[in-house]
C-alpha cells in the first residue's frame, strides 16, 4: 500500500508539475532533487509548462558564466577606439554625452577629458577581431568566440547593475539565471547541484559579491546556487566528521532509514519518504562531489594550459578548471565571479594584473572544452555588469587615468553552444560612448542564453503572489545575429 | 398489437416528457457516470430512426402496391419503431451532449432539431388517422432528420465533412501556374490580417476577405497602390516600429515574417498584378526567387527531422536514475540524449538497459566511465546515434569497428583514451562523421595527417599541444600552518601543489635563489620570531615570485596586561587582551578586532609578570604597515621597566626605519633587547607619526600606529 | 389513460435520479476541480479565472487594456465591444452569444482567447464554469476580501461532542460536508511537543513532559498551554515571524554591506509579545510611534520597523534614487504586512489585477515620504544607524527601556522614523522612475479597500494606523489572524497570506476567517487570547495520522480533518538541537551573535572593506544562543539558516517555503553544532550510572519527546552495541569523533562509550520525526 500510495502521489504531482508531457530529467528529478516539491506539493505554478526539459531542441546543454565583477573597461579590452588616443585630454562633446546621468563620483567633475587605451590593440584570427595586448591568450581563440560590443544596461552602480544582469531586476529578490535554469531544466547529473557558484579575488579595486546574485528567489530553495568554497569542504558540511568513514556512515543511514520507515507506518506521510531520499542523495553527493572537485589528478599539460595558479584553490584559474570539471560532470550552470575590475583610478596599474589573472585561464577553458568535444554543447560567457567611461575620472596624467561607470555600451564575449564563433556583433561610435548598430540589452542577453538552452524566455514563468514572473520580466528579444 | 402499441406509445410519451424536462432544466443537469454509457450509445442508435423514416417514406410511396391490411400493419409497426428509436436517440443524444467538448452553436442546432423530430414522430402516431396531416408531418420529419443527421455528422467529423473534398480542390495550390496573388499573397493576408479585417469584424472599416473588398480599402484609403511600395498603406504600416500605434499587424498579433513582407513588397512593386503566375515570371526576378523560397519552406515544413517514433514516457522515466539522465530533446522531438555519470558507481547495466530506447538515443555521453572495448559492441546497436562521447574511458579502439552500424554518427570524442592508429579505418568507414576528438590519445602525427588527406571534410581535433609557447611562471609555495604565532618546537610546513617542485628558502630576509639558499626537505623549526622567504623552482618553468612569512614564537606569559592610553574608539580591538591573545591581524584588514589603533596619542601598554617575574631578554612589538590607510611605522618604540608600576624607568628605545615611498601592506616587528632584566612591570610605548612625509598623499596629516601583539622572550 | 399517469410518475422518478447526481458544492476552494458546482459564485468560481487569465489585458490597468474591454467591472464587461456592429463580451444567459465565451472556446489561433502569445490556457473545467455562470445570468459581486467581515452564526454540526470552541464548529461543518470525520486526539506526548514548539519554539523539558503525562485531569492540557504562554521564550517564538515581516537584519544590505545596530528594536518586539501588547498598540507604535500625541520613547523605538529596509553604502550612487527606494520598500512592506496586498505591482503602472491605481500607490507612498533622510549617508562603516535615529544610553534603559539587553556601557544608536512636515511634495513617479516626476499627490489609500476619510483620520502615519484599525476595515484583522493561523497549521485559511487580492487563493473557511477576525477585533486585539483559542481548539489537537481515504479525498488537507506534519523553522532546528542537549543559552535579547560557520564564507564575498569583511566567530555562551540571535549579514546570510528556508531578509516576507533537500541532510549529519550537541548529551548521559538501554531511552525521550517503541529501542540498542564494538577496536576514531565543538569536555569521560552513545544520539537527531511537529 505504501508503494501504490507513493505512485499515486507521484502521479498527482506529475500532472500538477510537468503537465502531460513529463519526461526526461524532469521526471528523473522526481526521483531525486525535485522530490521536495513533488511531495510537499508546494508551488503549483508552472501551469501546463513541462519542467525538466527544453521547450525546443537546445543548442547548449550547460552554461559557464565567467563573470568579471566590477565592470572591466571595454576600451582596454575589445572595443578599439583610436579616436580617443587622438583626442587625448579633450573634453567629451556634450552632444555625445546627451542626457546620460552620471554617478556621484564624476557628476560634479567640471571637465570630461577623453582618454584612449594605454595598451595596444591588434587584430587576430580569420575574423580579424580586435583584442588589446592585455589579453594575449584570449586573442588566440578569437575564432571560437563572438565579441558583443553593444551590451547596454540601465543601472549606473554596481549593486543594481549586478543584480540586474543576474536576476533580471535591479531591486527585489528574484531568482538568478542559474536558478531559472535549474528550475526549467532540472539537474543533468542528480548527484551534483544543478547550479554551482565559484568565487575568486582579483588584484585590482574590489567590489563584493552577495548571495542574492545566486538566490533562488521565490523558487524552491533546491534551485539556489550552491557556493563552492576553496576549503576542504567544497560544499557546506559535505565531509563526514572525523572518526566516521563512509562505511560507518552507510551503517548509520541504514539504521536511520529503518527508523524513519517506522515513522511512515504510523503517519503515512509522504514527506518521510522524501526525507529518506534526501539522505540517500546526500550520501551520493559525498562520493560524487570529491570525485569531481579533485584537481590533483589533472595531467601536467592541463596545468600548463590553465597556468600554475590553477593548483591553488580559490584562484580564478583553479575555478576555471573546476568549472570545466563540473560542467563536464553535468552541472547545468556554473557561475564564476572574479572581483577587482572597478578601475576608477590607477587603471594602468590595476588592469594588467586583472587581465593576467583571467586571460590565460579563460582561454584555456575554451580550448579545453573544445579538445574534449564539449564546446559545442557548453555555452561560455565572459563579461561584467556595465562598461566604463571614455573620459577620465579624477586626475588625468600622461601615464595613468581612471574610468567611471558607463551603462550605455560595453563588451562581453560568448563562445560554444550555438554561438557564431569568430564574429563581432554590434558597433559603437568612434568615442566608444554610444551604440550606433545592433544594441544588445541585458534582457536580450538573458533571452538569448535561455534560447540557446532550448527555452523560450516568455514561456519559462513562475507564478508567485498572483503574478507570472520571468527572468526577462516583460522585455527581451533573442539576438539572432549571434546564433550559429 | 394494441397492447404493444399502448406500451410503446406510453414509453415514447414518457421519454418525451423526460426530454422536455431535461431540456428545460438543461443547465442544472449533471449526467451521473452510470448514465454516460447510455448517452454514448447515441451515435449507434441514431441510425435506426434515419433508416426507419426512410422506410416509412418508401412504404408511404408504394402503399398502393401493397394490400391495405398489411400496409396498415407494417406502417403502424414501423411508425411505432421509428417514434420509439427517434425519441430514444434524442434522450441519449441529450445525455451525450452534457459531456465534455460538445458545447458549440452547432450542437445547439442539432439538439433542437433532433428533439423536434422526436415530437413530430409522436404527433405522427396521434394523428395517424388524418392522412393529410400525416403526409405533411411525415415529410417534414424526413427532411428535418436529414438536416439533424448532417449537423450530427458535422459534430463528429467536422462541419464541412461532406463538402471537404470539394473545398480541398479550391484551396490555392502553391504551384507555378496559380496566380502569384492567390498562391502566395492571399494566404499571407488570410493568416496575418483577416482575423481583424473580415466580413463581420472590420477594424478601421477594412475587410480583406475578398479581392473586391480589398480594392474598396478602409477608412485610411486603399491597402496598396500598384507599383508604389512607399505609398502603400500595408507596406508603410508593416515598416513602422512595433511600439507605433499604427504598426500592422498590431503588437501581440502574429507578425509578418521577413519573407512574407518582402513578397508583398516586391509584388506591389511589380504592379500588384493579381493574375500573373509564377511561371510567367523570369527566373531572375526577385519576386520569383522569393516565391520559390516560400514554396521550399512550405515543403520542408512537412518532413520531420526524425523518422523514428517517440519512446514510451514510462520507459524514459524508468530509465532515469541518479547515475543516468535520459532526456528527450524537446516535446516535439523524439530524439533522446543520454548521459551516464559516476566512475565509482558504474555498472554495465546502466549502458545495456538503453536497449529499450535504442532507436531514440542520438547522443550518448560515457566520459570517464570504466567501460572497455566490450561495451562498444552494444553501442553499435544504437543505430541512430549522432554524438558519442567516450573521453577518458578505458577503451583501446580495437573493437571500435562495431560502430560501423551507426551511419548517422557525426561527432565522436575519444580524448584521453588509449586509442591509436587502429581506429583510423573505422573513422574512414563512418559516412556521416564530421568531427573526431583525439586529443591526448596514442594516435601519431603522421597517421593524423594521412587521415586528413583521406577525409578532408572530417575535423580532427588534436587540442592543446605542449611547448607551443615559452615556459610559464610557477606560483610560490603555500604555508600549511594556520597560525603565525607558533609554540616552542612547533614546525613550519610548506607545500607546493605541483609535483616535484624545488622549494628554496631563507630565514635572514634575503631573496632565495636556486644555488645558495637551502632546499626545503621537511618542516622547518624557528627559535625566535623571524621572516621566512620562499621561492619555488621547477624544470621547464620560470621560478616563482618570492613570498615571505613573518613568524612569532609564543613568548613568556604575563599575569595581566592593560592599555594605559585607550585606543581610538573605532579601532579598540578586544581591549588589552588583543595584545596577548596570540591572534595576528592582517595588514590589509586593520579594522579587524585583532588590532588596536592609535592616532595622535601614543600606544602605551603595561604588562605585569606577577610576584616572581621571569627573566626577559627581548621584547617584540608587532605592528602594521598600511600606508594607503595612513598606517605607518611608529616613530619610536620604548620599553620601560620596574617593580613599582608608578616608578618605571626607560630601559630601551628604538626608532624603526620610516618608509621613504609607498610600499605594500605588511606586518612588521620591532625587536628590543633588554638583556635578562627580571622586572615585574614592563611598559611598552609606540608613538604614531605626527606629520606624514611629503611623498605621502596625506602629507602633513597625522599618521596611525596599529599593534596586534606583544611578545616577551 | 392510466398508463400515461404511470409514465408521468416514472418520468419524475428518473428525473429525480438524474438530479441527485448533481454535485453540490457551496463556496470555499473545491476539493476536486473536476465537478462544476451547481450554483456558480462569482467570487469563488469565476473571478479567479477571469483574474488569472484575462485581467492582464482586460483588467484595471488602463495602459495595458486591449480592445477597450475590461472584465473586472460589471459595466465594462457588459458594454458593447469596439470594432463590432453589435457584439458583447458577456450576454446574460447566452454563452454562445458571449464573445468572451466564444473566444475562449475558439480553435482559431487568431480568435482564441487568451491569445497564444500570452502563454496562458483556460482549462476545460474553467470553460465549463464560465459557461454555466453565463447561463445562470453572469452575476458580478464585489471581491470578498474588500467586504468588511461580519460574525457569522456558528454552524450546526452533527457531532456536537467534538468541538472545543467556536473554531471547531466551522471546521467540523466542512469536514462533515465532504463526508469525513476528524482525527482522534493526538497522543499527549506529541500534543505537548507540538504546543511547546508552536508557543515557545523549544522542545518541552523532561520535567514538563513527565508532569504532563502524569497529570490526567481534564484541565491538564489547558494548564500546560497557560504555562507555555507565560514562558519568557514565547516572545522569541512569536518574534521570529515578525522579523521576517519587518525584514530585520544586522547589516545594511547592499553590496558594501556594513554593520547596523537595530537589535534594540528586536528586543522591543520580543518584549511586546511577552507582555502581550494588543495588536492595535503593536501596530500603531511601529507605524507611527513618533507621532503619538504624548511623546513616548518606547513607541519611538518601535518605529524602527520602518527603518529595517536595506540602505546603500556604495559610493557614487544618486541620493534621490535610493531615498525613493527606501520609501518604496516601506510602502510595499506596509501593503504586504498589514493589507496582505501585492502593493508593489502598482508602482510602475496601475495594478494588473487589483483595484489599486498607480496614483493610489503614490498616495500611500506619501505617508512614508516625509522622513528627513538621505539616500546615501556615507560609505561603509560611516554609520551604524543613519539619521533619523535615537541614542540608547544606560540611563534611558534604567528609566524606560529595561527590556533592552545592552552588553557594554557604550550607547547604541537605532534608526527610527520621524516626519518633518512640508519637507517635500510627493509625486506620482512615471514608470516608477525616481526622476520621472508626475502629478503631485496627497495622503490617501486605495478606495477599493476603504476610503481614507480625512475628516476622520489625520493626514499622517498615525492617521494611517487609525485607518487600518477602523471597525470598517476589511483587511487588517483578517490578514493578521490568517498569518497567525498559518503559524500553527502551516497554511493560512487563505493560502496566499501575502495576497488577498483577485489573484490570491480563496479562503478554505471564509466564515471562520471572518469570525476570528471580528472576534479578535472585538476583544481589543488580544493576541495571546487568539493564540490560546487556536491551540485549545479540537482542530489543533487532532493527531496528524492520515489514512488513505483522507489523503485521496483531501490530499492537501484543506479541510483539516487531520493536522499537518511540518518541519521546524530554521531557527527552531538550531534551538531544538541546543535545547535538549542542555547547551542552550536562555538569555533573551541583546546584540546578534556569530556561532560556528565554515571559514571564508564572508571573506570570499567581501569587497575587502568594513568591519564585516571577515566572520569572527564568537565563543563561550554566545555560541549557544537561540537561532533568532544569529547575526544576519544580508549579502551573506547564515548558510545553514538559508538551507532551512529562512528568509534572507531582503524584503518583507510573510511565509517561508518548507522544503527538504539533501543539503539539509548534510547539515544535520555534519554540522559541528549538531555533533557538539550529540557529544555533550552523550557525555551527560554517560555520567549517569544507568544501563545503556536507559541512557538511550532517555536520549530518545529528550529528543523525540515521546517514549521509544520497542522496535525502535531494539534497533538503537543493537546499533549502539555495534558502534561500541567498532570504536573499541579503533579507539583513535572514537577520540577524533568526540573531539568536536568548543564546549569543554567532561572530566574523565570514557571516550569509547561516549563516542558510541554520541553516534546513537546523533542518529536520533537525524530522525525525520525529530525536527518535525507531528
Amino acid at each position: 500500500m505504501k508503494k501504490e500510495f507513493l505512485e499515486h502521489q507521484l502521479n498527482i504531482n506529475r500532472r500538477h508539475f510537468l503537465g502531460k508531457m513529463a519526461l526526461g530529467v524532469g521526471s528523473a528529478a522526481l526521483g531525486s532533487l525535485l522530490a521536495p516539491d513533488i511531495f510537499s506539493g508546494s508551488s503549483g505554478s508552472s501551469d501546463d509548462l513541462p519542467l525538466g526539459f527544453s521547450h525546443f531542441a537546445p543548442k547548449a546543454k550547460r552554461v559557464i558564466m565567467l563573470f568579471q565583477n566590477g565592470a572591466p573597461s571595454q576600451l582596454e579590452s575589445f572595443d578599439y577606439k583610436p579616436t580617443l588616443n587622438k583626442m587625448f585630454g579633450e573634453d567629451l562633446p556634450a552632444s555625445v554625452r546627451g542626457d546620460q546621468r552620471l554617478t556621484g563620483m564624476t557628476a560634479n567633475q567640471d571637465k570630461f577629458p577623453l582618454v584612449g587605451s594605454k595598451f595596444g590593440f591588434k587584430q587576430y584570427g580569420q575574423s580579424g577581431t580586435w583584442v588589446s595586448d592585455l589579453f594575449p591568450n584570449i586573442a588566440k581563440i578569437t575564432d571560437d568566440i563572438c565579441v558583443v560590443k553593444t551590451m547596454h544596461t540601465e543601472a549606473i552602480n554596481h549593486d543594481p547593475a549586478l543584480t540586474f544582469i543576474q536576476t533580471g531586476s535591479q531591486q527585489g529578490n528574484r531568482p538568478s539565471m542559474g536558478a531559472w535554469m535549474s528550475y526549467g531544466l532540472g539537474s543533468e547529473n542528480n548527484n551534483l547541484p544543478a547550479f554551482c557558484v565559484l568565487l575568486s579575488k582579483g588584484r585590482g579595486n574590489g567590489q563584493g559579491v552577495y548571495s542574492k546574485l545566486w538566490t533562488n528567489g521565490f523558487l524552491d530553495s533546491i534551485h539556489q546556487g550552491v557556493q563552492f568554497s576553496a576549503s576542504e569542504d567544497p560544499i557546506l558540511y559535505l565531509n563526514n566528521p572525523d572518526g566516521i568513514d563512509m562505511q560507518n556512515r552507510r551503517k548509520m543511514l541504514d539504521h536511520l532509514t529503518e527508523l524513519n520507515s517506522e515513522g511512515f507506518k504510523e503517519f503515512g506521510d509522504p514527506e518521510i519518504h522524501a526525507k529518506i531520499k534526501q539522505y540517500e542523495m546526500a550520501y551520493r553527493m559525498q562520493t560524487a562531489v570529491p570525485e569531481v572537485t579533485d584537481i590533483t589528478k589533472e595531467p601536467d599539460h592541463i596545468i600548463k594550459m590553465y597556468g600554475a595558479d590553477c593548483m591553488v584553490p580559490g584562484t580564478y584559474a583553479s575555478n576555471c578548471l573546476l568549472a570545466r570539471k563540473l560542467s563536464e560532470a553535468g552541472v547545468r550552470f556554473v557561475q564564476l565571479y572574479h572581483q577587482g575590475w572597478d578601475q576608477h583610478g590607477n587603471l594602468v596599474g590595476e588592469m594588467p594584473l586583472q587581465a593576467q589573472d583571467v586571460d590565460r585561464a579563460s582561454a584555456a577553458l575554451i580550448s579545453d572544452l573544445k579538445q574534449r568535444g564539449l564546446l559545442d554543447e557548453t555555452l561560455v560567457i565572459w563579461g561584467g555588469e556595465f562598461g566604463r567611461t571614455n573620459y577620465c575620472q579624477g586626475k588625468l596624467t600622461e601615464d595613468n587615468y581612471g574610468r567611471d561607470h558607463h551603462p550605455r555600451c560595453y563588451s562581453i564575449w560568448m563562445a560554444g553552444g550555438g554561438v557564431k564563433g569568430g564574429t563581432s556583433y554590434g558597433e559603437t561610435d568612434e568615442f566608444g560612448y554610444n551604440i550606433v548598430k545592433d544594441p544588445v540589452h541585458v534582457h536580450d542577453l538573458q533571452a538569448t542564453i535561455l534560447h540557446l538552452m532550448g527555452m523560450d524566455h516568455e514561456k519559462l514563468t513562475y507564478k508567485y503572489l498572483g503574478r507570472r514572473f520571468r527572468l526577462t520580466d516583460v522585455h527581451g528579444h533573442v539576438v539572432k545575429g549571434i546564433l550559429a | 398489437m394494441d397492447r404493444i402499441e399502448k406500451i410503446v406509445s406510453n414509453l415514447v410519451f414518457f421519454m418525451l416528457c423526460l426530454l422536455a424536462m431535461l431540456l428545460a432544466f438543461e443547465s442544472y443537469v449533471q449526467v451521473p457516470y452510470w448514465l454516460q454509457p447510455v448517452g454514448r450509445m447515441h451515435p449507434l442508435v441514431l441510425h435506426f430512426p434515419i433508416g426507419f423514416v426512410v422506410l416509412l417514406v418508401l412504404v408511404n410511396l408504394f402503399k398502393n402496391q401493397l394490400d391495405e391490411q398489411s400496409y396498415q400493419k407494417v406502417n403502424k409497426f414501423l411508425l411505432l419503431l421509428t417514434a420509439f428509436t427517434t425519441t430514444l436517440a434524442a434522450v441519449m443524444g441529450f445525455f451525450l451532449s452534457r459531456e465534455e467538448g460538445y458545447s458549440s452553436s452547432l450542437m445547439a442546432v442539432h439538439k433542437w432539431i433532433g428533439a423536434a423530430v422526436s415530437y413530430i414522430m409522436y404527433a405522427l402516431i396521434l394523428c395517424y388517422q388524418n392522412r393529410k396531416v400525416y403526409q405533411v408531418l411525415l415529410y417534414t420529419s424526413f427532411f428535418s432528420i436529414v438536416v439533424a443527421g448532417h449537423f450530427g455528422a458535422g459534430l463528429t467529423h467536422g462541419m464541412n465533412f461532406l463538402v471537404e473534398p470539394v473545398l480541398q480542390a479550391h484551396k490555392p495550390e502553391m504551384d507555378e501556374n496559380a496566380p502569384v496573388f492567390t498562391a502566395f499573397i492571399q494566404p499571407i493576408l488570410e493568416s496575418k490580417c483577416q482575423s481583424c479585417h473580415n466580413a463581420d469584424k472590420h477594424k478601421g472599416k477594412l475587410d480583406m476577405s475578398t479581392l473586391k473588398k480589398l480594392h474598396a480599402g478602409g477608412e485610411n484609403g486603399p491597402v496598396w497602390v500598384a507599383g508604389d511600395t512607399e505609398g502603400s498603406e500595408i507596406v508603410r504600416r508593416a515598416l513602422l516600429p512595433m511600439e507605433n500605434e499604427e504598426h500592422m499587424p498590431p503588437e501581440g498579433k502574429p507578425q509578418l515574417t521577413d519573407l512574407e513582407f518582402e513578397l508583398i513588397r516586391k509584388w506591389i512593386e511589380k504592379g500588384a498584378d493579381e493574375v500573373v503566375t509564377l511561371a510567367q515570371l523570369s527566373k531572375s526576378d526577385t519576386l520569383y526567387t522569393l516565391a520559390t523560397r516560400t514554396m521550399a519552406k512550405d515543403k520542408s515544413k512537412q518532413k520531420p527531422q526524425y523518422e523514428f517514433d517517440f519512446a514510451e514516457q514510462e520507459v524514459v522515466e524508468a530509465l532515469n536514475s541518479p547515475f543516468r539522465s535520459v532526456v528527450q530533446k524537446s516535446p516535439k522531438s523524439p530524439a533522446i540524449d543520454v548521459s551516464v555519470f559516476g566512475r565509482k558507481t558504474f555498472q554495465m547495466e546502466f549502458l545495456t538497459e538503453l536497449k529499450q530506447i535504442k532507436d531514440q538515443v542520438v547522443s550518448l555521453n560515457l566520459a570517464y566511465l570504466p567501460i572497455n572495448d566490450d561495451a562498444i559492441s552494444f553501442i553499435g546497436q544504437l543505430t541512430n546515434l549522432e554524438k558519442l562521447n567516450l573521453n577518458f574511458t578505458d577503451i583501446t579502439g580495437n573493437t571500435l569497428a562495431s560502430l560501423a552500424s551507426c551511419s548517422n554518427l557525426t561527432s565522436l570524442s575519444l580524448s584521453g583514451t588509449q586509442v591509436g592508429a587502429n581506429i583510423l579505418p573505422v573513422i574512414a568507414g563512418l559516412p556521416a562523421l564530421r568531427e573526431v576528438f583525439i586529443w591526448n590519445t596514442e594516435i601519431e602525427e603522421k597517421d593524423i595527417n594521412e587521415l586528413r588527406e583521406k577525409m578532408p571534410d572530417v575535423k580532427l581535433v588534436e587540442g592543446y599541444q605542449l611547448g607551443s609557447e615559452g615556459p610559464l611562471q610557477l606560483n610560490p609555495p603555500d604555508l600549511l600552518n594556520k597560525k603565525e604565532v607558533i609554540a616552542k618546537g612547533e614546525k613550519i610546513e610548506l607545500i607546493h601543489r605541483l609535483k616535484n617542485v624545488d622549494i628554496r628558502y631563507t630565514t635572514d630576509g634575503s631573496e632565495p635563489d636556486s644555488l645558495s639558499s637551502s632546499t626545503y626537505t621537511g618542516p622547518i623549526q624557528f627559535d625566535s620570531f623571524g621572516t621566512l622567504k620562499v621561492k619555488s623552482y621547477k624544470e621547464g618553468w620560470l621560478s616563482s615570485e618570492p613570498r615571505s612569512y613573518t613568524f612569532f614564537m609564543k613568548g613568556l606569559e604575563a599575569e595581566n596586561v592593560e592599555l594605559l592610553v585607550p585606543p581610538n574608539k573605532k579601532y579598540k580591538g578586544k581591549g588589552a587582551i588583543t595584545l596577548t591573545d596570540l591572534k595576528k591581524g592582517s595588514a590589509n584588514d586593520i579594522s579587524s578586532p585583532n588590532w588596536v589603533g592609535y592616532k595622535s596619542t601614543p600606544f602605551t601598554a603595561l604588562v605585569d609578570f606577577g610576584d616572581n617575574p621571569p627573566n626577559v631578554n627581548e621584547v617584540v612589538l608587532s605592528y602594521a604597515l598600511n600606508m594607503n590607510q595612513y598606517v605607518m611605522a611608529p616613530t619610536s618604540v620604548e620599553v620601560w621597566g620596574g617593580n613599582d608600576k608608578d616608578k618605571l624607568a626607560m630601559i630601551k628605545k628604538t626608532t624603526p626605519a620610516q618608509a621613504t615611498k609607498m610600499g605594500p601592506n605588511d606586518v612588521m616587528a620591532e625587536k628590543l633587547s633588554v638583556d635578562g632584566s627580571g622586572f615585574r612591570y614592563y611598559k611598552v610605548v609606540a608613538r604614531p607619526i605626527l606629520k606624514l612625509p611629503d611623498w605621502h598623499r596625506g602629507k602633513g596629516d597625522k599618521g596611525w600606529v596599529f599593534v596586534d601583539e606583544l611578545f616577551f622572550y | 389513460m392510466r398508463a400515461t399517469n404511470y409514465s408521468f410518475i416514472l418520468c419524475f422518478l428518473s428525473l429525480a435520479l438524474v438530479f441527485t447526481a448533481c454535485e453540490n458544492d457551496n463556496g470555499g476552494a473545491s476539493v476536486s476541480e473536476q465537478s462544476v458546482p451547481q450554483v456558480i459564485d462569482f467570487n469563488f468560481h469565476v473571478r479567479p479565472i477571469l483574474s488569472d487569465k484575462c485581467f492582464t489585458c482586460h483588467g484595471p490597468d488602463v495602459n495595458q487594456r486591449k480592445a477597450d474591454l475590461r472584465l473586472d467591472t460589471e459595466e465594462g464587461a457588459f458594454a458593447a465591444l469596439k470594432d463590432y456592429d453589435n457584439r458583447f463580451a458577456l450576454v446574460k444567459g447566452k454563452p454562445h452569444q458571449s464573445e468572451a465565451y466564444v473566444r475562449m472556446t475558439s480553435e482559431d489561433s487568431t480568435e482564441m482567447m487568451p491569445p497564444p502569445e500570452a502563454n496562458l490556457k483556460v482549462s476545460e473545467y474553467e470553460i465549463k464554469v464560465i459557461k454555466k455562470w453565463i447561463e445562470q445570468g453572469a452575476e458580478y459581486k464585489p471581491h470578498w476580501a474588500f467586504v468588511p467581515p461580519v460574525k457569522h452564526e456558528l454552524p450546526k454540526v452533527r457531532d456536537t461532542e467534538w468541538p472545543e470552541n467556536e473554531i471547531d464548529h466551522f471546521v467540523l461543518k466542512k469536514i462533515e460536508e465532504i463526508g469525513l470525520s476528524p482525527n482522534e486526539r493526538a497522543d499527549k506526548a506529541r500534543l505537548l511537543k507540538r504546543a511547546s514548539f508552536d508557543l515557545t519554539g523549544l522542545p518541552p523539558s523532561l520535567e514538563m513532559q513527565e508532569a504532563f503525562m502524569a497529570d490526567d485531569s481534564p484541565m491538564a492540557y489547558e494548564k500546560v498551554v497557560d504555562e507555555l504562554l507565560a514562558n519568557k521564550h514565547y516572545g522569541e517564538k512569536m518574534a521570529v515571524h515578525w522579523l521576517d515581516v519587518a525584514r530585520y537584519a544586522d547589516s545594511h544590505g547592499y553590496q558594501d554591506d556594513g554593520l547596523r545596530t537595530m537589535w534594540p528594536w528586536r528586543d522591543w518586539v520580543i518584549h511586546a509579545f511577552n507582555n502581550n501588547y494588543s495588536y492595535d498598540k503593536f501596530l500603531t507604535w511601529q507605524l507611527a510611534g513618533d507621532l503619538l500625541p504624548e511623546k513616548n520613547i518606547e513607541a519611538l523605538l518601535a518605529t524602527g520597523f520602518n527603518r529595517n529596509h536595506k540602505i546603500t553604502q556604495e559610493g557614487g550612487v544618486i541620493d534621490e534614487e535610493y531615498r525613493i527606494e527606501y520609501v518604496t520598500d516601506r510602502t510595499n512592506t506596509f501593503g504586504k504586512a498589514f493589507l496582505g496586498l501585492t502593493f508593489e505591482c502598482a508602482k510602475c503602472h496601475d495594478h494588473k489585477y487589483d483595484p489599486i491605481s498607480q496614483k493610489d500607490y503614490f498616495s500611500t507612498f506619501a505617508f512614508f515620504d516625509k522622513v528627513p533622510e538621505k539616500g546615501l549617508v556615507g560609505t561603509i562603516d560611516a554609520s551604524f544607524a543613519d539619521p533619523p535615529n535615537m541614542k540608547i544610553t544606560d540611563e534611558l534603559i534604567d528609566e524606560l527601556l529595561s527590556f533592552i539587553n545592552k552588553k557594554d556601557t557604550a550607547a547604541v544608536e537605532v534608526m527610527v522614523m520621524q516626519d518633518s512636515v512640508g519637507i517635500r511634495e510627493t509625486h506620482v513617479l512615471n514608470r516608477g522612475n525616481y526622476d520621472a516626476k508626475g502629478e503631485i499627490v496627497s495622503f490617501s489609500t486605495p478606495d477599493a479597500v476603504m476610503e481614507f476619510d480625512t475628516t476622520q483620520f489625520d493626514p499622517n502615519r498615525l492617521g494611517l494606523a487609525r485607518w487600518l484599525l477602523s471597525d470598517q476595515h476589511p483587511l487588517t484583522a483578517r490578514v493578521y489572524v490568517n498569518r497567525l493561523w498559518q503559524e500553527f497549521f502551516s497554511r493560512g485559511i487563505v493560502k496566499t497570506v501575502g495576497d488577498f487580492g483577485m489573484q490570491g487563493d480563496l479562503p478554505t473557511h471564509p466564515e471562520l476567517l471572518d469570525w476570528l477576525a471580528v472576534d479578535f477585533r472585538e476583544n481589543n486585539w488580544d493576541i495571546k487570547r487568539l493564540v490560546k483559542k487556536i491551540v485549545m481548539s479540537a482542530t489543533y489537537r487532532q493527531s496528524s495520522v492520515s489514512d488513505k481515504q483522507k489523503r485521496d479525498k483531501d490530499p492537501e488537507n484543506l479541510y483539516l480533518a487531520r493536522t499537518n506534519r511540518t518541519r521546524l523553522k530554521a531557527e527552531m532546528v538550531r534551538d531544538f538541537v541546543l535545547a535538549n542537549s542542555g547547551l542552550l543559552n536562555p538569555e533573551i535579547g541583546g546584540p546578534s551573535v556569530k556561532p560556528y560557520q565554515p571559514d571564508g564564507i564572508w571573506a570570499a564575498a567581501t569587497s575587502g572593506r568594513g568591519l564585516l569583511q571577515r566572520y569572527i566567530q564568537d565563543h563561550g555562551g554566545d555560541l549557544y544562543r537561540r537561532g533568532i540571535y544569529t547575526f544576519i549579514k544580508r549579502t551573506v546570510p547564515p548558510p545553514v539558516m538559508l538551507t532551512f528556508d529562512a528568509s534572507n531578509r531582503d524584503q518583507c516576507e510573510v511565509n517561508r517555503s518548507n522544503t527538504s533537500t539533501p543539503l539539509q541532510a548534510l547539515i544535520m549529519l555534519n554540522d559541528p553544532t549538531v555533533l557538539e550537541a550529540a557529544r555533550v548529551l552523550a557525555e551527560r548521559l554517560d555520567e549517569e550510572s544507568t544501563p545503556d538501554e536507559e541512557k538511550i531511552d532517555k536520549a530518545f525521550q529528550l529528543i523525540i519527546c515521546r517514549e521509544a517503541r520497542d522496535s525502535e529501542k531494539d534497533l538503537l540498542l543493537q546499533y549502539h552495541q555495534d558502534q561500541l564494538a567498532r570504536f573499541k577496536s579503533n579507539p583513535e576514531q572514537a577520540a577524533e569523533f568526540i573531539d568536536v565543538g568548543e564546549y569543554p569536555e567532561k572530566e574523565g569521560r570514557k571516550e569509547v562509550d561516549v563516542a558510541a552513545l554520541m553516534q546513537v544520539i546523533h542518529t536520533i537527531y537525524n530522525m525525520e520525526e525529530a525536527i518535525t511537529k507531528s
